[in-house]
Parts: C-alpha cells; structure tokens; sequence
C-alpha cells in the first residue's frame, strides 16, 4: 500500500521550477541511480514528457508552451526504506505566485491544491533575484550599472521618481509574503516542510558557498524568516542545477550520455546529491 | 447561477456572486487597531507612537529601520515577519534605485483619519522562541501639531494612553540651525507637556527624546557649536519631565545619513530599537496621574485630526 504526499512546487516566474520537474522525471521514469525510483506508471504522462523532451534538446522548458497539463502524479519508492509515496506535485506558473503577492489573495482552486499538503520545493533563481538596493550604496557603482549618457558622459538624473510597484518587489520580500499567506491558512497541518532550492547553482561564482550561505547573503530577510520560523517551516537548502549550465552550452550538455549525468545538486552540506534529496527531505518525519 | 431574466439594460443590478474559492489575505498597506489587536494576542507586542514635526524623520526611521532588517539580522534580532510587507516598500521606494531618483528622499505622510501601524515581528538571536511584535505608528506631523496645541484633541487619541514608547524625534536639521533650534525644543517640549497634562502619558509610557539628522549636529563626527544646544536641551527637558514618565531617554541617531563614509547609514538606530523591544513599561503606574483605562488596541477610536 502506498502512501500519498502533495508536495507544492513555490516560486516566482523563471525560478527553475518546471526545469526541475522536467529533470525529475527523466531521471525516476529512466531507472537512474536515484535515491527515489517510479513504482509504477500509471496516469497521463503528456504534459511530463513533453517538458522532459524539451529539457533533454537543452532548450529552456517554459511550461506556457506546453499543453496545460499542470498537476502531474508520480507514484514514487524510496529506494532506501521501501516506502512508496505517490506525489501530487501540481506545476504552477511563477505568475500564479506572482498574482499572489501583487492581489494579496490566492487565485480560484489554489485552495484546492495547497490543501493537505504536507510541504513545498521553494525556488529561487540567482539571475532573478531583485535586491533591494538603496540609492546610497548603488551610488559608488552608478557610473558602472548605467549604460546611458548624458551630453557630459555622465549617468542621466531622473528626478521624476518611478512609482513603486509591486511587481518590483524585491524578491525576498514577495517570497516571504508567499509563506506568510500558507502560514494564515488554517487547511495546513504544521510543521509545513520546506525544501528550499536554488536553481542555476552552476551559476552561483563562489561554488565554495553553501547554499544556505548564499541564502542568507542575497536574500536575508526570507532567510531570517526562515530560520527564525523553523517551527513551522523546518527547511533545507539545496544548490540544484538541474539544466547543468547555460543553453548556450547545449552541445557541450548534450554530448553526455547518460544526461543525469549534466544535474549538479549539492546538499546542505554541500556534498554532491541527487535530484530527488530535496522529496526525500520533504518526505522524513523526524529529522 | 441563470442570470438570463435580468434585464441587461440595467447591468448594476446584476447580483453579484462572493467567490468563495478566492481567499484574500491582508492588503499589507497598514495595520489598524482592529487588526493590531489581532496580532497583539498571538504575542508580546509593544508599541511604539513615533512622533514629532513634519519632516523631522519619522518615516524615515521606520523605512530605514526596516531597511536594516531586509540586509540582515539586526542588533541581535531576527526578522520573523510582517503584516505589512507592502507598506514598509512602498515607503522605502524613494530611496531605493528602483525610483530612479539620483537622491534618496521619504514621501511625506500625510494626515489621515485613522492611525495607521506598520508591524515588525523580531526573534531574539539564537532565543528564536522568544518573539515580539512591534507596531510602529505612522502619523503625520500635522497631527501632533493639533495635539501639541490641543489638549482635549489629545485625549481623543487614545491610541497614546496604549503606547509603551513614545519616541519624539526633534528634527536635527532644525537643531543645527540657530533660527529654528529654540522652536524646535520649544515645539517638542509642548508636545510632551500636552500629551502629559492630557493623562495619556505617563509612568506607564517610556519616552526616547530622539535627535534626528545627527549627521546635521556633528558633521565631523566631533562635537559642534550645536552640541552644545542639544545638552541644553537634554538638560531642560530632564528637568521638567524626568520624573513625569516611565522612563525619559536620549538618543542620537541617523536614519539616512547624508553621508555615509562618515556615518553609517542606520546609524545608533540599534540601541533605539533595542529600548522599544527590551523594554516594557510597568502598567502598574497606571492611575497614578491618569484615569485613562487602556483597554486594548481594538478600543482605539479613530483619531479625528481636525
């Protein structure tokens, strides 16, 4: 008999969700050395295959061009205890989070999908970060970031302010929001696991840095929120390149056999792992 | 639900079905008293009236503040969250490159009918059990202007007499200018006198004095011909309301100094944020000069500035 887990997958527009989802499902329906295997198939496996196809041309997965097939089900063993644990792992657009912050609500049937889940992958993008930047330290660095030039060569002055927007939000901010609107929901049973998983960890310059260093560097307000709720969200932080590297290094990707071979996942630890450590994290009861 | 026997020349009167599938969480813009009462029950929450002039740094306090906490733990506190996430960036915008201004600047708040609060809630570093809410007023000068002139226009405020710190910021821009500094203690001075008289302050409220712009004062990081002036008026104000309150202290601070290879952008807001999260005024002192019954934050009317 199986057990059945709903995990979410959490992040905001271009943060590697369906990236990591594509990768998973290459590795658990191709009998990889993984940590977690498929028991069994059954069910539609349309919109799974169709990113897993994108992903093995190295072509970046964007699930609006695939059929709108988002709640996928992937009935899971884990290899180390037996246990086998069918997932619901329902693929939301980072716009759907997005909606969220800006409308301050959850949009019709997310109520639905968020209710008796038992955690979440948290993605975050390094390249799509949005810091808050206070003018006082970007002054120094202006005449670096600005490309444009005024009839003396300097940065041009806007003194007509932009208006604030919410879409700009830095990043951190609207993800701790995010977990505070699951934090209010009372159809959740905590404490509400989470793995946190930065994407594009090929990309992060200091490899040396564990994940949670470099959470707690660029974007330390949802790290504070994290740790400083590991009550109810107890987490772990992961560095998951699931592409391998950058498209344009499609031929040098590709040119691996065995293409779980190009995933880089490093653990809290930061020893090597494979792509299914963050479930299994998701999964343990008394760690 | 048929909608086909309304008559679509009157499209108004259409009803309109409450989506029950929509969950809408707090706009985050500003807490009220009927939602800071909510967050007063889950756990220890002070709060906290920060007042003074126009333009004397309030929401640049709170806005840097925050700011300290977005970049990091902060005077060994860790942020643990917001009601008010929307409302701390949007007051922070100016003064961030998004707004693509050259100079950093604070939209001045303007006067409202209801008070509205900003929500902090901190961890103790490695202590992550122990918890505070802090709820930070947001009201514009104008407000403690009419309060300052108006006795009975300050016992309407009731949210004062449930204040545990009242943080008078004395504008440092005014301080270091001759012309201006006498009115500046002046004002500030009857703002104290005004909300004491009134009862809603008093033993049971801790009073920070808090000179704004230090950057203004001491612009060499020494002492100026203006330091002089603010001991003066540390002086004048010990001697008339030293034993009025809880507790009466001076701070020197910086919230967005000008210059920041001179002062740290922040500067000395740690030890401030420190008094209002440690300290806890003792309520026993209640009555001692005031009838006022505290009530909680839910029992807060609605302030009427004019």
């Amino acid at each position: 008999m199986s057990e059945f887990e709903k995990v979410l997958l959490i992040g905001l527009p271009s943060s590697g969700k369906t990236t990591f989802l594509a990768a998973l499902w290459y590795l658990v329906d191709g009998n990889h050395s993984t940590m977690l295997s498929l028991d069994t198939l059954h069910g539609d496996r349309e919109y799974l295959n169709a990113i897993r196809s994108q992903w093995l041309s190295c072509t970046p997965v964007d699930r609006t061009r695939v059929i709108n097939e988002p709640i996928t089900s992937m009935r899971l063993k884990n290899n180390g205890n037996g246990r086998i644990v069918e997932f619901e792992i329902p693929d939301l657009s980072g716009e759907t989070f997005l909606d969220q912050w800006i409308r301050r609500s959850w949009s019709p049937g997310f109520q639905d999908i968020i209710d008796d889940a038992k955690g979440a992958l948290l993605f975050v993008h390094p390249n799509e970060v949005i810091e808050p930047i206070r003018i006082d330290q970007a002054d120094l660095i202006h005449h670096e970031i600005s490309t444009e030039r005024d009839d003396n060569g300097n940065p041009p002055i806007y003194e007509q302010p932009v208006e604030w927007n919410p879409r700009d939000t830095p990043t951190q901010v609207q993800l701790v929001d995010l977990l505070q609107f699951v934090e209010e929901y009372e159809g959740l049973v905590f404490p509400f696991r989470l793995s946190v998983i930065i994407s594009a960890w090929d990309l992060v310059s200091n490899a040396e840095l564990a994940p949670e260093m470099w959470l707690s560097k660029r974007l330390p307000l949802l790290h504070q929120y994290l740790y400083s709720n590991i009550d109810k969200f107890p987490y772990k932080i992961y560095g998951v390149s699931a592409q391998g590297g950058d498209y344009d290094q499609a031929e040098r990707l590709m040119d691996y056999q065995d293409q779980s071979q190009r995933i880089i996942v490093v653990d809290p630890d930061k020893k090597r792992s494979d792509l299914t450590a963050p479930l299994i994290w998701l999964m343990s009861e008394n760690e | 639900m048929d909608n086909q026997n309304i008559s679509s020349e009157n499209p108004e009167e259409l009803p309109v079905e409450k989506d029950e599938s929509i969950r809408v969480f707090y706009d985050g813009k500003f807490l009220d008293a009927t939602d800071s009462d909510f967050i007063a029950e889950e756990v220890p929450t002070q709060v906290v009236i920060l007042a003074g002039a126009s333009e004397s740094g309030k929401t640049t306090l709170l806005a840097s503040m925050y700011e300290k906490f977005s970049n990091g733990k902060f005077a060994g506190y860790a942020f643990s969250g917001s009601k008010t996430l929307p409302g701390f960036e949007e007051r922070c915008h100016l003064a961030r490159i998004a707004s693509m201004r050259s100079k950093p600047d604070t939209e001045r708040t303007k006067a409202k009918n209801i008070i509205e609060m900003l929500h902090l809630k901190v961890a103790k570093q490695n202590y992550f059990q122990e918890k505070t809410n802090i709820l930070l007023t947001d009201i514009s000068g104008e407000t403690f202007r009419t309060i300052r002139d108006s006795t009975e226009q300050c016992r309407k405020m009731k949210i004062l007499s449930r204040a545990d710190h009242f943080s008078l910021l004395i504008d440092g821009a005014h301080l270091a200018n001759v012309r201006l500094r006498q009115i500046a203690l002046s004002d500030s001075r009857a703002l104290l006198r005004s909300c004491f008289d009134s009862g809603m302050l008093g033993k049971h409220t801790l009073v920070e004095v808090v000179f704004s712009k230090w950057d203004l004062i001491e612009p060499r990081k020494r002492k100026s011909p203006h330091t002089k002036f603010v001991d003066f008026a540390k002086g004048s104000l010990n001697d008339e309301f030293g034993k009025a309150f809880g507790k009466l202290a001076f701070y020197e601070i910086a919230s967005r100094p000008a210059d920041t290879t001179k002062y740290a952008f922040g500067y000395n807001l740690d030890s401030l944020f420190l008094s209002w999260v440690s300290e806890t005024p003792e309520r026993q002192h209640l009555g001692s000069n005031s009838d006022i019954d505290l009530g909680s934050l839910g029992e807060i009317d609605k302030f009427a500035s004019g």
